[in-house]
């Protein structure tokens, strides 16, 4: 693992799916800060925790919808992110509590951070219908889908002959994907609830 | 079922790949088409499903990290209460030991030197046990490396080629004539001996010497030195000891052979051996072994950037693979990675916490799901 990272390098890991290092990274080097100032804040351990993966989360969606600007800091980023869905969190329960009244100057709205609530039994039957459709189209969909790779730099990692395979196993691997789907109602009852 | 041109153009339009007039025809054609329509709305489910999965991983993992970070802390704890307890020991023997010299100086005065010689041997001595079983223990990892060679060194014998006499072989050929006519003919059994004899007497010289050449293969189990490939690499190599330019050699259980006793460019080293008479075309005794766990040691120099690097490109193509590294000394698992075929692996000398590991031995083992694909040692130096 490398120790260090620079910006360009953790955005470019979590584009091309390298991320398992950069998530050991934040969390060594970001998560005690932003636990810090939660704790701060009357926040517990496991509430700062929650926060930070939270931001996370919306940090990689940010980048896997490329609206994560280059040149922006990945620090700040997860840190307002944080801060911000702590605020919320305490407004939502009620809590009269000051906080600094001054944030760092926020390129992001607030709302665009999804917020990212899975409930157990719904995580189980995503994997009920994925361990269905087999690892490799998983694998290859997670990377068009998720990573939006290109068919040629998929076809490289997975050791495909060329793009155009990769391009037909990935058409294939979508319409098995939305059959299963099918045979599945319960998954996209929540997935349109979302 | 969607077809390929439709395919295309919903991932397109998903994607925001269209130009802007086309995403306006293309919405136009959604709302007056329900099959279209539905036909999105089922993509754009899926593209959810995914993306919500991949987000669920990066949560567990987070979460996975969190945790192991968390039992680490618990346990290092307890690594540095490990040294004072021990220290207590020791101190607590040694005043007991003390106590007793006192005892003894009183009554014997001219021994009064000889305790204190039993009680420091006594600690030494237990020290000398807890790191024997260290070691003990560090053994037993690396010696599931060990195998694989000793299948190979013990049949070293057949390096020469010993010489039989004529007589033994006939005697040999007509005991197992014996067999297949007893199973066939019991009858006849006595006269077709007889007969075969005779004719064997007039046989020519160069097929006397081919009957020796082939007992005298027949007798010969294969063995051979091994170099065993790193994981990743085709850098193996399996060369016969018993070469000869009469002979020709197989490792993959006769299917090919080669006149050169030396096999290079190995991905493993799994073999079956045969050794065939250029000539005659009889062959030796087979004798399979090595395994598919490559073994490759590393040394890394982290102060001068050399790294341990290994490029997960293999012919397993699993998707992905784990990496385990141990501290040689006790065993204990200190780093742990999954890694993805066609990645790089990069490793600097440290733990999962990024904390620098001190100069020493290590152990690592790459697995899949439900076999070890390859060990080997690790050494750093600082």
């Amino acid at each position: 693992m490398k120790k260090k990272y620079t910006d360009t390098e953790i955005i470019e890991a979590i584009r091309t799916g390298k991320s398992n290092n950069v998530l050991h990274y934040l969390y060594i080097n970001i998560n005690p800060k932003i636990k810090a100032w939660i704790k701060q804040n009357n926040g517990s351990d496991d509430e700062a925790q929650d926060i930070f993966q939270d931001s996370v989360i919306a940090f990689y969606k940010f980048v896997s919808d490329n609206k994560f600007e280059y040149g922006k800091s990945v620090e700040g980023f997860l840190f307002t992110v944080a801060k911000n869905k702590w605020i919320n969190r305490a407004k939502k329960m009620n809590q009269q509590t000051t906080y600094e009244a001054k944030h760092e100057s926020n390129h992001y709205v607030a709302n665009e951070y999804i917020d990212f609530k899975i409930k157990t039994e719904q995580e189980e039957k995503i994997n009920k219908v994925l361990s269905q459709l087999g690892e490799r189209c998983k694998e290859l969909l997670t990377y068009s889908i998720f990573n939006k790779l290109s068919m040629e730099e998929i076809s490289q990692k997975m050791g495909f002959s060329n793009a155009d395979t990769a391009k037909t196993k990935n058409y294939k691997c979508k319409q098995r994907l939305i059959q299963l789907m099918n045979s599945h109602q319960e998954v996209k009852e929540f997935l349109y609830n979302d | 079922m969607i077809n390929d041109h439709l395919h295309n153009k919903i991932e397109d339009y998903l994607s925001g790949n269209l130009a802007v007039e086309e995403v306006h025809s293309f919405e136009n054609e959604i709302h007056t088409n329900a099959e279209l329509k539905s036909a999105v709305e089922a993509y754009k489910l899926a593209n959810e499903l995914i993306i919500d999965n991949q987000l669920l991983n990066i949560k567990n993992k987070l979460q996975n990290i969190h945790n192991s970070s968390k039992t680490k802390n618990k346990s290092r704890n307890y690594i540095l209460w490990l040294p004072l307890l021990f220290l207590f020991i020791c101190l607590s023997i040694y005043f007991f030991h003390n106590n007793e010299k006192k005892k003894t100086t009183l009554t014997e005065k001219n021994k009064s030197e000889k305790p204190v010689n039993y009680s420091k041997p006594n600690i030494i001595d237990k020290k000398s046990e807890t790191s024997s079983i260290k070691t003990k223990e560090s053994y037993e990892v690396s010696q599931n490396n060990l195998p694989v060679e000793e299948r190979n060194t013990t049949p070293v014998e057949s390096d020469t080629l010993p010489t039989y006499k004529i007589n033994d072989i006939s005697a040999n050929k007509t005991t197992t004539n014996d067999t297949i006519n007893n199973s066939t003919k019991s009858n006849n059994n006595n006269t077709g001996i007889e007969k075969h004899n005779s004719t064997k007497n007039q046989k020519s010289e160069e097929e006397k010497l081919k009957e020796e050449k082939c007992a005298g293969l027949a007798k010969i189990t294969p063995s051979v030195i091994i170099t065993k490939p790193c994981f990743g690499e085709a850098n193996g190599s399996l060369v016969f000891r018993n070469n000869s330019e009469d002979n020709l050699y197989s490792i993959d259980g006769g299917k090919t052979y080669q006149t050169s006793p030396e096999f290079y460019n190995l991905k493993s080293i799994k073999h079956q051996l045969y050794i065939k008479s250029k000539i005659y075309g009889c062959v030796s005794n087979t004798h399979s072994g090595g395994s598919n766990i490559n073994a490759c040691d590393y040394i890394i120099y982290p102060s001068q950037n050399k790294y341990l690097e290994i490029d997960f490109i293999s012919d397993y193509s699993y998707p992905s693979y784990l990496l385990k590294i141990y501290d040689a000394r006790n065993g204990n698992e200190i780093y742990t990675e999954t890694i993805t075929e066609g990645q790089r692996f990069t490793w600097e000398g440290n733990d999962n916490n990024l904390k620098d590991l001190p100069m020493g031995n290590y152990v690592y083992s790459i697995s899949n799901k439900n076999e070890i694909l390859a060990q080997g040692n690790i050494t750093i130096v600082r």
